[in-house]
């Protein structure tokens, strides 16, 4: 198997003595090449920081982190990567054209397709416009196209769609699996939506306070219908084994088409629906009980 | 890889208007403006001709040893501050370092003032030239021939001590700007130790026209006019120790730029 991220050993201490932050700890975890592979952690876990050093933007106090199997900052491997860290920045006297045409240039990649990608990120009409103006969500688009300009083979996103207006959210989404589907681009995804890394990505890692705390394969948890309803046993009852109770809720392991049906069951049997939601399978527990501290 | 920076920094400094216009259009348009004032206020105001015929030749060196004043070179450390400052400021470098070796990023960058500078002394030369055309016209008076045999190698000799002087101060604001991340302290800070350096250099007052070495190596101001030829009227003499006086330029650009990129290539990018 191939890698494109190995964080082995891995420590960064942010200043020192009594007040040093110790966002990396003695962290281990090997990301494959292919599909897309989430960061999970609460705010402070670590993420941006294990990106920042990915990238040879900071240094590690101790361990090692390998991209593409390259010691990280290695600029033949970096060549190979996109990345987008945080919300982007630009320089505010270029236009969005001339930031991406600066950025191809640095990168040395031949015949960017700037105006394409412009277009696939959504800004195209903004294009020729000074980024100094651009609103938050702009910016995130912008800071996309750049990461994938130079078609790399492993893009690293922290929180790409922080900011961005919903219908901005799904488009990302589709293009994120797009990539992994169809261009065969490994995605390294930081994000706090669970039910967007729920449906982009095949696995996932969860951080708290600078340790690897588990990793899940998403493809074995299936979204599940969180029934909130009166009385719950004889939503229970109805679903037999595939109803598990979930405080006063119940989740419902069934496929999207039966809920009708369901739902209709429920109803006749003089079940009092309150609310009847799809969530994104065990994801948020798993959170919840991996980075609980 | 290296081609890759040079060219992508050029074009994005080119794009910086406000760093262009104020580090480097105006001190060539300064040089005009300041000549036509001069002239007029002496037609206008004081009504006494300026001695001397017009002599572009020497219009254009004289405009090119403005370089050695520090109101002058205010404006090139803007310049400077702008190039080696603005990643810091607006947070670019993460979008920057992971597509080209900072080593490049960091050439790149002083190629760029570098060529900025050149463009920059271009300008102040025609500036020169251009008020001395307008005090012929203003005055009426005959202009001489250029003699260029003679102002060849004054011309030469201005221009390489002008770029090498500001190229020393630039490097003094890019050491500066890495290491505090701002530009505003590169700026002051640099600017503070030109005018230090003339202070110094009018109390110890080293010999203009057989510098002692030590002299030499610790002013590059005074290295400057030495390269230059000497101080503006020392009567035609010109000072010893123009080769000496080159590589203590090039040796002190040598330091701060060796020093700024050890400095960078070391840097932590935890914000930017
Ligand atoms: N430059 C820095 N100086 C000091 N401490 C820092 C610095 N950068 C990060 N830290 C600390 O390191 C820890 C990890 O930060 P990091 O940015 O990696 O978290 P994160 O997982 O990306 O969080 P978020 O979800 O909020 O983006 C935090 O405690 C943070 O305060
Ligand atoms: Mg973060």
């Amino acid at each position: 198997m191939s890698f494109a991220l190995q964080a082995i050993g891995l420590s960064k201490t942010f200043g020192s003595g009594a007040g040093g932050v110790k966002a990396l700890d003695d962290f281990s975890l090997d990301i494959p090449r292919g599909g897309v592979f989430g960061v999970l952690g609460p705010n402070g876990a670590g993420k941006s920081t294990l990106f920042r050093l990915a990238l040879g933007l900071i240094k590690p106090t101790g361990g090692e982190v390998r991209l593409l199997e390259q010691p990280a900052g290695d600029p033949r491997a970096l060549r190979r990567i996109g990345s987008m860290i945080e919300t982007p920045r630009f320089h505010p006297y270029l236009t969005a054209r001339e930031t991406l045409v600066m950025l191809s240039t640095q990168s040395g990649a031949a015949s960017p397709d700037i105006a394409g990608w412009l277009a696939r990120v959504g800004i195209a009409d903004a294009a020729d416009r000074k980024t100094k103006g651009f609103s938050v969500g702009m910016k995130q688009r912008l800071g996309l196209a750049a990461a994938l300009i130079t078609r790399p083979e492993v893009v690293i996103l922290d929180e790409p769609t922080s900011g961005m207006d919903p219908s901005g959210i799904l488009e990302i989404r589709a293009l994120i699996r797009e990539l992994a589907d169809r261009d065969g681009v490994t995605v390294i995804l930081a994000s706090h939506q669970l039910d967007e890394v729920q449906r982009v990505c095949n696995r996932v890692a969860f951080l708290a306070k600078g340790k690897l705390t588990a990793v899940e394969d998403l493809s074995q948890t299936e979204e599940k219908l969180r029934i909130l309803a009166t009385p719950q046993a004889a939503v229970l009852d109805i679903l037999g084994k595939r109803g598990t109770a979930d405080g006063e809720a119940v989740l419902a392991a069934i496929a999207r088409p039966e809920a009708p049906d369901l739902i209709r069951a429920l109803a006749t049997r003089g079940v009092d629906v309150v609310e009847a939601r799809w969530v994104g399978g065990d994801l948020e527990r798993a959170y919840l009980f991996h980075t609980r501290s | 890889m290296l081609l890759d920076a040079l060219k992508a920094e050029q074009f994005r400094l080119w794009r910086d208007r406000g760093a262009v216009i104020f580090g480097f259009a105006v001190p060539g348009v300064g040089v005009l403006l300041l000549g036509l004032i001069a002239t007029l206020f002496m037609k206008l105001v004081a009504k006494v001709p300026i001695p001397g015929h017009v002599n572009l030749g020497s219009d254009l060196v004289g405009a090119l040893s403005g370089t050695g004043s520090p109101i002058t070179q205010i404006f090139f450390l803007i310049g400077a501050a702008a190039i080696f400052g603005t990643d810091y400021r607006w947070e670019t470098w993460r979008l920057q370092t992971p597509r080209n070796s900072r080593l490049n990023l960091m050439l790149a960058k002083f190629a760029a003032y570098g060529a900025a500078t050149a463009l920059a002394l271009v300008g102040m030369g025609i500036g020169g030239v251009l008020s001395g055309l307008a005090r012929a016209v203003i005055e009426a008076e005959p202009m001489d021939a250029i003699n260029f045999a003679a102002f060849a190698p004054a011309f030469l000799r201005a221009f390489a001590a002008g770029w090498l002087e500001l190229m020393v101060a630039g490097s003094v604001a890019a050491l500066l700007a890495v290491l505090t991340r701002t530009n505003v302290a590169a700026i002051i800070v640099t600017l503070l130790l030109a005018f230090t350096q003339a202070i110094i250099m009018g109390i110890a007052r080293p010999d203009p026209v057989n510098p002692p070495w030590d002299a030499l190596l610790t002013f590059p101001g005074l290295s400057a006019q030495v390269l230059r030829g000497g101080p503006v009227g020392i009567g035609g003499v010109t000072a010893h120790g123009a080769e000496q006086a080159t590589v203590f330029l090039l040796l002190w650009l040598a330091v701060f730029a060796g020093l700024t990129i050890f400095l960078f290539q070391r840097q932590e990018l935890t914000r930017e």
